[in-house]
């Protein structure tokens, strides 16, 4: 997995491999845990191995408002504040049973230190993070409940219909009833 | 009154924080230092903290005993329903900005001791009381918190689990602010 996941940019190196193969280690969270809380901060990186977490925060009406999942190979966990070291205001949470890799702060710094080479993945990787943030960006501000109801829905992944329909509610920013009967109407 | 549990919690890890970066690195000392011979130090604020603790984490303890385990496993309900009363009197307590609203004196059973202070117990019995704390606002999440149900410090007045914790962590805010305001003093006063 950590290969098929680091040789997306850049050929890892065996050594590169072995290094990573020693610092990642395994997770396991139960439906509800946090990987991480607001007010916390973020101190690892993580490849979801199986299962579906949500990121999300919560504004000041006191509404959960989720602006992502991860799933199956993904690559997951709060950068602003990893990046940072600085407490996030967002959380981390699986909605299953998720089994994750995990590597901290310092190993993973240490990482691209000791593999120069491996920084195109880096700039790459966040540079893939920002152009889907801008996309959703631009999705949440012009397109129609619709609209977006069926873009997403055309992207969506196997992991995620599998979710409670208002957490996708949510992240698409409509009412869990708008949704519910969007996906009615397409069925 | 609806209660936001994730949002509290996020306060709460907030203090935690302010812990480690700005209480934990104060010597001993400076932490038992008064600002002037009537107001409370950082440290009797703390164990003032800990008395609090020491009334409410009990009661908490055996009434959710009372409750089948099972039933904090589940769905959540991330917002709770507490009382007006206990939504009033966590909201009176609660720091506008930087600021204490409405100061007041506390139950003598609340006050901590005059005598010599064990700085280093007393803090490792906060950080401690910061976890469980932090465990009972994650308890309050489930929908059956709802049916834990505790005696507050003014004997007629009880609370359910999440009002317990809102309550709790407000009062804290409060002192965390108090903390903030004796640390300036006293810096200021060893500048003097």
């Amino acid at each position: 997995m950590l290969k098929s996941v680091f040789n997306t940019y850049e050929t890892l190196s065996e050594e590169a491999l072995d290094f990573l193969v020693s610092k990642f280690e395994v997770k396991d969270y139960k439906p509800h845990d946090f990987t991480l809380e607001a007010g916390r901060v973020e101190k690892h990186f993580y490849i979801v191995i199986s299962g579906v977490a949500m990121i999300y925060l919560i504004n000041r009406n006191g509404e959960r408002v989720v602006l992502g999942f991860s799933f199956d190979n993904n690559v997951s966990g709060v950068y602003d504040s990893f990046l940072k070291g600085t407490p996030s205001v967002l959380f981390l949470e699986a909605i299953s049973s998720i089994k994750v890799l995990a590597i901290s702060r310092d190993f993973y710094l240490d990482f691209f230190k000791k593999f120069p080479e491996m920084m195109k993945w880096r700039a790459l990787f966040f540079e893939g993070i920002l152009l889907g943030r801008l996309s959703r960006e631009s999705e949440l501000l012009t397109l129609s409940a619709e609209e977006r109801f069926l873009s997403f829905m055309e992207r969506c992944p196997e992991p995620l219909l599998q979710i409670p329909q208002k957490y996708l509610a949510s992240y698409l920013n409509m009412k869990p009833e708008t949704f519910s009967r969007m996906r009615s109407k397409k069925r | 009154m609806i209660v936001n549990i994730s949002k509290v919690l996020q306060e709460s890890n907030l203090i935690d924080e302010f812990i480690k970066n700005e209480v934990d690195s104060i010597s001993p000392e400076r932490l038992a230092t008064k600002p002037n011979p009537e107001t409370w130090s950082i440290i009797e604020v703390i164990q003032h903290l800990n008395l609090v603790s020491d009334l409410y984490y009990p009661r908490f303890e055996s009434a959710i005993k009372k409750l089948n385990t099972q039933a904090f496993e589940g769905e959540i309900a991330d917002n709770q329903k507490v009382s007006w009363i206990a939504g009033q009197l966590a909201n009176m307590m609660k720091p506008k900005g930087n600021k204490r609203k409405l100061k007041m004196d506390t139950f003598d059973f609340f006050k901590p001791e005059r005598a010599q202070l064990d700085v280093e117990k007393i803090l490792n019995t906060y950080k401690d009381n910061r976890a469980k704390l932090n465990h009972y606002i994650k308890m309050s999440r489930k929908p059956i918190a709802r049916r834990v149900v505790v005696t507050s410090a003014i004997k007629l007045l009880k609370f359910t689990l999440p009002g317990a914790i809102y309550w709790l962590l407000s009062h804290e805010q409060r002192h965390i602010i108090q903390i903030q305001e004796i640390q300036f003093f006293v810096q200021k006063k060893e500048v003097v």
